[in-house]
Protein backbone atom coordinates (compact mmCIF):
# COMPACT_ATOMS: atom_id res chain seq x y z
CA UNK A 1 0.00 0.00 0.00
CA UNK A 2 1.23 3.57 -1.10
CA UNK A 3 0.46 6.64 0.76
CA UNK A 4 -0.34 8.59 -2.34
CA UNK A 5 -3.37 10.13 -1.39
CA UNK A 6 -2.44 12.94 1.05
CA UNK A 7 -1.89 15.12 -2.07
CA UNK A 8 -4.86 15.04 -3.63
CA UNK A 9 -7.02 14.67 -0.56
CA UNK A 10 -5.88 18.17 0.83
CA UNK A 11 -5.03 20.06 -2.14
CA UNK A 12 -8.27 22.09 -2.60
CA UNK A 13 -8.39 22.86 1.36
CA UNK A 14 -5.20 24.80 2.13
CA UNK A 15 -4.96 27.92 0.05
CA UNK A 16 -6.50 29.95 3.46
CA UNK A 17 -4.06 28.64 5.85
CA UNK A 18 -0.21 29.85 5.51
CA UNK A 19 0.49 26.73 8.40
CA UNK A 20 -1.50 24.50 6.35
CA UNK A 21 1.33 24.74 4.08
CA UNK A 22 3.99 23.54 6.47
CA UNK A 23 1.69 20.70 7.59
CA UNK A 24 1.09 19.72 4.48
CA UNK A 25 4.87 19.68 3.63
CA UNK A 26 5.37 17.75 6.66
CA UNK A 27 2.62 14.92 5.68
CA UNK A 28 4.32 14.69 2.32
CA UNK A 29 7.48 14.08 3.63
CA UNK A 30 6.12 11.58 6.17
CA UNK A 31 4.32 10.06 3.42
CA UNK A 32 8.05 9.62 1.44
CA UNK A 33 9.32 8.25 4.60
CA UNK A 34 7.13 5.61 4.82
CA UNK A 35 7.01 4.67 1.02
CA UNK A 36 10.34 4.72 1.22
CA UNK A 37 10.52 2.28 4.49
CA UNK A 38 7.34 -0.11 2.47
CA UNK A 39 9.37 -0.75 -0.63
CA UNK A 40 12.69 -2.36 1.49
CA UNK A 41 10.20 -4.68 2.02
CA UNK A 42 8.87 -5.60 -1.16
CA UNK A 43 11.95 -5.98 -2.30
CA UNK A 44 13.15 -8.76 -0.10
CA UNK A 45 11.81 -11.65 -1.37
CA UNK A 46 12.31 -14.27 1.00
CA UNK A 47 13.91 -17.74 -0.04
CA UNK A 48 14.53 -21.08 1.20
CA UNK A 49 18.11 -21.28 3.04
CA UNK A 50 21.02 -22.31 1.99
CA UNK A 51 19.97 -19.64 -1.38
CA UNK A 52 21.53 -21.34 -4.05
CA UNK A 53 22.30 -19.78 -7.47
CA UNK A 54 22.52 -22.13 -10.51
CA UNK A 55 24.51 -21.70 -13.30
CA UNK A 56 24.19 -23.67 -16.05
CA UNK A 57 25.75 -24.85 -19.78
CA UNK A 58 24.93 -27.84 -21.97
CA UNK A 59 27.05 -30.58 -19.82
CA UNK A 60 25.39 -29.47 -16.25
CA UNK A 61 25.05 -26.86 -13.83
CA UNK A 62 27.12 -25.66 -10.77
CA UNK A 63 25.06 -24.69 -7.91
CA UNK A 64 26.62 -22.43 -5.53
CA UNK A 65 25.29 -21.13 -2.04
CA UNK A 66 26.76 -18.81 0.85
CA UNK A 67 27.30 -20.91 3.25
CA UNK A 68 30.45 -18.94 5.42
CA UNK A 69 32.16 -20.42 8.55
CA UNK A 70 31.55 -23.97 8.25
CA UNK A 71 34.50 -26.75 7.55
CA UNK A 72 33.57 -29.11 4.92
CA UNK A 73 33.19 -31.66 7.48
CA UNK A 74 29.44 -29.85 8.33
CA UNK A 75 28.24 -30.19 5.24
CA UNK A 76 26.76 -32.71 3.57
CA UNK A 77 25.32 -33.35 -0.10
CA UNK A 78 23.94 -36.32 -1.39
CA UNK A 79 22.49 -36.98 -5.16
CA UNK A 80 19.75 -39.45 -6.22
CA UNK A 81 18.30 -39.01 -9.89
CA UNK A 82 17.81 -35.65 -10.44
CA UNK A 83 17.55 -33.92 -6.64
CA UNK A 84 19.71 -32.66 -4.58
CA UNK A 85 19.87 -32.62 -0.80
CA UNK A 86 22.66 -30.03 0.99
CA UNK A 87 22.11 -30.78 4.92
CA UNK A 88 24.43 -28.17 7.09
CA UNK A 89 24.94 -27.64 10.72
CA UNK A 90 26.60 -24.15 12.32
CA UNK A 91 26.92 -23.59 15.67
CA UNK A 92 26.46 -20.32 17.97
CA UNK A 93 29.27 -18.28 19.16
CA UNK A 94 30.00 -20.23 22.74
CA UNK A 95 29.50 -17.51 25.44
CA UNK A 96 30.92 -17.87 29.25
CA UNK A 97 29.24 -16.87 31.54
CA UNK A 98 31.10 -13.36 32.19
CA UNK A 99 30.49 -12.97 28.52
CA UNK A 100 27.34 -11.46 26.78
CA UNK A 101 26.26 -11.07 23.45
CA UNK A 102 25.30 -7.22 22.35
CA UNK A 103 24.29 -8.40 18.49
CA UNK A 104 23.63 -11.81 17.72
CA UNK A 105 22.46 -11.57 14.04
CA UNK A 106 24.29 -14.39 12.17
CA UNK A 107 22.24 -17.67 11.87
CA UNK A 108 23.36 -20.90 13.32
CA UNK A 109 21.81 -24.82 13.44
CA UNK A 110 21.33 -27.57 11.47
CA UNK A 111 19.26 -26.41 7.94
CA UNK A 112 18.37 -29.19 4.74
CA UNK A 113 17.61 -28.29 1.43
CA UNK A 114 16.33 -30.31 -1.72
CA UNK A 115 16.23 -28.86 -5.38
CA UNK A 116 15.49 -30.55 -8.24
CA UNK A 117 17.62 -30.25 -11.54
CA UNK A 118 15.90 -30.62 -14.96
CA UNK A 119 17.85 -33.81 -15.94
CA UNK A 120 19.58 -36.61 -14.53
CA UNK A 121 22.54 -36.01 -12.40
CA UNK A 122 25.55 -38.08 -12.91
CA UNK A 123 25.74 -38.82 -9.07
CA UNK A 124 29.67 -40.56 -9.65
CA UNK A 125 31.18 -37.14 -11.16
CA UNK A 126 29.57 -34.94 -9.09
CA UNK A 127 32.82 -32.88 -7.72
CA UNK A 128 32.16 -30.50 -4.81
CA UNK A 129 34.28 -27.23 -3.98
CA UNK A 130 34.40 -24.53 -0.74
CA UNK A 131 35.94 -21.67 -0.39
CA UNK A 132 35.83 -18.94 1.17
CA UNK A 133 32.33 -19.63 2.61
CA UNK A 134 30.97 -20.15 -0.82
CA UNK A 135 30.20 -23.98 -1.41
CA UNK A 136 30.72 -24.88 -5.62
CA UNK A 137 28.81 -27.95 -6.55
CA UNK A 138 29.11 -29.27 -10.07
CA UNK A 139 26.17 -31.24 -11.39
CA UNK A 140 26.94 -33.06 -14.56
CA UNK A 141 23.94 -34.56 -16.94
CA UNK A 142 23.69 -38.32 -17.16
CA UNK A 143 25.26 -39.22 -20.98
CA UNK A 144 21.75 -39.84 -22.02
CA UNK A 145 20.36 -36.59 -21.49
CA UNK A 146 23.15 -34.37 -22.69
CA UNK A 147 22.62 -32.69 -25.79
CA UNK A 148 23.45 -35.03 -28.94
CA UNK A 149 24.10 -33.55 -32.39
CA UNK A 150 22.31 -34.86 -35.18
CA UNK A 151 24.08 -35.52 -38.44
CA UNK A 152 21.98 -34.73 -41.71
CA UNK A 153 23.38 -36.57 -44.56
CA UNK A 154 22.35 -35.68 -48.13
CA UNK A 155 19.44 -37.70 -49.74
CA UNK B 1 15.76 -30.91 14.62
CA UNK B 2 15.85 -28.86 11.41
CA UNK B 3 14.96 -25.32 11.27
CA UNK B 4 12.80 -25.56 8.36
CA UNK B 5 11.81 -21.99 8.31
CA UNK B 6 14.73 -20.25 8.74
CA UNK B 7 14.45 -17.18 6.20
CA UNK B 8 18.17 -15.27 5.77
CA UNK B 9 18.33 -12.59 3.39
CA UNK B 10 21.03 -10.48 2.67
CA UNK B 11 20.49 -6.87 3.28
CA UNK B 12 21.62 -4.19 1.27
CA UNK B 13 23.61 -1.33 3.03
CA UNK B 14 21.45 1.97 3.35
CA UNK B 15 23.42 5.05 0.82
CA UNK B 16 23.21 7.98 3.18
CA UNK B 17 21.56 10.79 0.68
CA UNK B 18 23.62 12.67 -1.61
CA UNK B 19 26.56 9.93 -1.59
CA UNK B 20 26.81 7.51 -4.65
CA UNK B 21 29.19 4.83 -5.52
CA UNK B 22 31.12 4.89 -8.07
CA UNK B 23 31.38 1.27 -7.79
CA UNK B 24 29.83 -1.18 -9.94
CA UNK B 25 27.39 -3.75 -8.07
CA UNK B 26 25.44 -3.91 -4.98
CA UNK B 27 26.97 -3.00 -1.36
CA UNK B 28 25.68 -5.82 1.78
CA UNK B 29 25.79 -5.05 5.04
CA UNK B 30 27.02 -8.59 7.07
CA UNK B 31 25.64 -10.21 9.53
CA UNK B 32 27.36 -9.96 12.46
CA UNK B 33 27.73 -11.48 16.10
CA UNK B 34 29.10 -8.79 19.28
CA UNK B 35 30.25 -10.32 22.06
CA UNK B 36 31.67 -8.61 24.98
CA UNK B 37 34.39 -10.72 26.80
CA UNK B 38 35.95 -9.76 29.68
CA UNK B 39 39.34 -8.18 28.25
CA UNK B 40 38.22 -7.41 24.93
CA UNK B 41 35.37 -7.24 22.28
CA UNK B 42 34.65 -9.63 19.38
CA UNK B 43 33.11 -9.09 16.30
CA UNK B 44 32.03 -11.70 14.04
CA UNK B 45 31.10 -10.94 10.63
CA UNK B 46 30.04 -13.28 7.88
CA UNK B 47 31.48 -12.21 4.50
CA UNK B 48 31.33 -15.15 2.24
CA UNK B 49 33.84 -14.40 -0.70
CA UNK B 50 36.05 -12.22 0.76
CA UNK B 51 39.55 -13.62 1.90
CA UNK B 52 42.56 -11.72 3.81
CA UNK B 53 43.57 -9.91 0.40
CA UNK B 54 40.18 -8.89 -0.22
CA UNK B 55 39.27 -7.28 2.84
CA UNK B 56 39.97 -3.59 3.97
CA UNK B 57 39.57 -2.95 7.62
CA UNK B 58 40.03 1.15 8.84
CA UNK B 59 39.79 2.97 11.76
CA UNK B 60 39.56 6.82 11.20
CA UNK B 61 38.56 8.60 14.31
CA UNK B 62 36.41 6.80 16.30
CA UNK B 63 35.14 4.85 13.26
CA UNK B 64 35.76 1.27 12.48
CA UNK B 65 34.85 -0.05 8.51
CA UNK B 66 34.79 -3.46 7.27
CA UNK B 67 34.77 -3.37 4.02
CA UNK B 68 35.33 -6.63 1.77
CA UNK B 69 35.73 -6.73 -1.97
CA UNK B 70 33.96 -9.93 -3.84
CA UNK B 71 34.99 -10.97 -7.04
CA UNK B 72 32.14 -13.14 -8.19
CA UNK B 73 33.42 -15.76 -9.23
CA UNK B 74 31.68 -17.34 -11.79
CA UNK B 75 32.37 -21.01 -13.30
CA UNK B 76 34.07 -21.11 -16.53
CA UNK B 77 31.67 -21.14 -19.36
CA UNK B 78 28.65 -21.07 -17.53
CA UNK B 79 25.45 -18.43 -17.39
CA UNK B 80 23.65 -17.61 -14.35
CA UNK B 81 20.17 -19.51 -14.55
CA UNK B 82 18.98 -18.48 -11.92
CA UNK B 83 19.57 -16.72 -8.82
CA UNK B 84 18.38 -16.42 -4.92
CA UNK B 85 20.84 -14.28 -3.97
CA UNK B 86 22.70 -11.60 -4.72
CA UNK B 87 26.78 -11.07 -4.97
CA UNK B 88 28.35 -7.89 -4.05
CA UNK B 89 30.81 -5.99 -1.83
CA UNK B 90 30.34 -5.93 2.02
CA UNK B 91 30.48 -2.78 4.06
CA UNK B 92 29.57 -1.72 7.77
CA UNK B 93 31.05 0.51 10.06
CA UNK B 94 30.95 0.71 13.88
CA UNK B 95 31.75 3.49 15.99
CA UNK B 96 34.31 2.78 18.80
CA UNK B 97 33.97 4.19 22.22
CA UNK B 98 37.41 5.31 24.29
CA UNK B 99 37.80 1.72 26.27
CA UNK B 100 38.89 0.25 23.12
CA UNK B 101 43.15 0.15 22.62
CA UNK B 102 42.98 1.17 18.87
CA UNK B 103 46.47 -0.20 18.31
CA UNK B 104 45.85 -3.46 19.39
CA UNK B 105 42.83 -4.21 17.01
CA UNK B 106 43.67 -7.82 15.67
CA UNK B 107 41.47 -9.76 12.87
CA UNK B 108 41.65 -13.06 11.00
CA UNK B 109 39.22 -14.20 8.04
CA UNK B 110 38.43 -17.62 7.82
CA UNK B 111 36.07 -19.50 5.17
CA UNK B 112 34.44 -16.28 4.97
CA UNK B 113 34.06 -15.16 8.53
CA UNK B 114 35.71 -12.29 9.67
CA UNK B 115 36.84 -11.93 13.39
CA UNK B 116 37.88 -8.91 15.00
CA UNK B 117 38.93 -8.79 18.27
CA UNK B 118 39.12 -5.61 20.00
CA UNK B 119 40.73 -5.31 23.47
CA UNK B 120 39.97 -3.07 26.06
CA UNK B 121 42.22 -0.27 26.90
CA UNK B 122 43.81 -1.08 30.54
CA UNK B 123 42.06 2.21 32.06
CA UNK B 124 38.23 0.36 30.73
CA UNK B 125 39.02 -3.38 32.64
CA UNK B 126 36.66 -4.11 35.34
CA UNK B 127 38.82 -4.30 38.55
CA UNK B 128 38.15 -6.29 41.13
CA UNK B 129 38.43 -3.92 44.05
CA UNK B 130 39.68 -5.19 47.66
CA UNK B 131 38.47 -4.40 50.45
CA UNK B 132 40.82 -3.76 53.29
Amino acid sequence: MLWTDFGRFHRGLHNQFGWYDTLHEQLRQMQDKLNKQFSVYERQQQTAFPAFNVYGRSEGVVLTAEIPGLQPKDIDVSVVGNTVTVTLERKPLEVTENESFHRQERWYGKYSRSIDVPFNVDSEKVTAKFSNGILYLFLPKIESDKPKKVEIKTA
Amino acid sequence: MLNEEKKVQKKEVDIPEGVEHIRAGRIYSPVVDIVERNGDVLITADMPGVDKNSVDITLEKNVLTIYGYVTPEVPEGFKLAYEEYGVGDYKRSFTLSDEVARDKIEATIQNGVLTLVLPKAEAAKTRKIEVK
